[in-house]
């Protein structure tokens, strides 16, 4: 595996990279999250866990 | 493992608005996919391939007014029981449906009641259009029987082997009457709207239904042979108010 380069938070072309990244990364927690959130409001008060 | 919490720490800070930014713009794709699966019939019906049900569904009258999981209210965990059934074990109908749909009560008082809990309807009406919807507790034989007990036992609660010898006399004036339970239950609403005449979906009421209960209440040929609700089906749909006996019954 190819080790990081020691500055590559100054790095432009990585800094960018990262932050595609970082959004899609969100991106994903956030549907999840919402998805989830939203479910298990309906489910839990009718149908309970088990 | 110091300098990785640092690292990761220098990460989270400098890329936090970043992670912000992603879930703000995920949770518009989260929501569209809990409508889908949540709001929309075609999720459910996708892997439930039951064209019975379905056919019976859409033909009633709750058709286009209601969707899967407006009545059916499940456990988290049969979520995922249900999509390891589908992998693992593939069941077909009628096979290896070993029960009688029992639907309970608070599932029709949802849209049928008035002042009834509402969090679980996930359908098209509006709650101004479930207000104009009939409510049973204001409809004048609805009402009555809806405030009795019976002991003839509910339809859904008969092993399915058992059904099928019933079948043979269920709901006919002249066969066997039918088995009594030791001790009163209160009628709900599948007494009257389910069985074995309201098959997947198809919930009007047949005359069969009114036959458990009621086979000895008219016994000429003719009445038997004309059918309960030529008479009284209007009186299922009159409102309280209007029938004289209906301020003994709102006593």
């Amino acid at each position: 595996m190819t080790a990081l380069p020691a500055n590559f938070l100054n790095n432009r072309k990585w800094r960018i990279l990262l932050r595609i990244i970082a959004v899609l990364v969100g991106m994903a927690i956030g549907s999840f999250l919402v998805f989830q959130i939203l479910f298990l409001y309906r489910v839990l008060p009718h149908g309970g866990i088990w | 493992m110091k300098n990785l919490l640092s690292l990761l720490w220098t990460f989270a800070l400098i890329f936090a608005p970043w992670l912000l930014l992603g879930a703000l713009i995920g949770s518009i794709p989260g929501y569209k996919l809990y409508e889908y699966v949540w709001k929309n019939d075609k999720f459910c019906t996708s892997c439930h391939v039951h064209d019975y049900a379905s056919i019976g569904w859409k033909s009633s009258i709750h058709g286009e007014l209601t969707t899967c999981h407006d009545c059916h209210h499940q456990a988290l965990i049969d979520y995922a029981r249900e999509g390891l059934a589908l992998i693992s074990g593939n069941p077909k109908f009628p096979r290896d449906l070993h029960h009688t749909p029992y639907v309970p009560r608070h599932i029709c008082e949802a849209c049928h009641l008035t002042d009834a809990d509402r969090s679980s309807l996930t359908g098209p009406l509006s709650s101004d259009e479930v207000d104009k919807l009939p409510k049973v507790d204001r409809l004048y034989l609805h009402n009555i029987h809806l405030n009795k007990q019976t002991r003839v036992p509910l339809v859904s609660t008969i092993p399915l082997g058992q059904m099928n010898e019933e079948m043979k006399t269920f709901g006919v004036f002249d066969g066997e009457p039918a088995p009594k339970l030791r001790e009163r239950r209160q009628i709900i609403c599948t007494d009257c709207h389910g069985g074995p005449a309201n098959r997947a979906h198809d919930i009007s009421v047949a005359d069969r239904s009114c036959v458990r209960c009621h086979a000895n209440t008219h016994r000429t040929q003719f009445v038997q042979q004309y059918g309960c609700r030529n008479c009284h089906y209007q009186d299922f749909l009159t409102p309280l108010g209007a029938m004289p006996s209906a301020a003994k019954i709102q006593d």
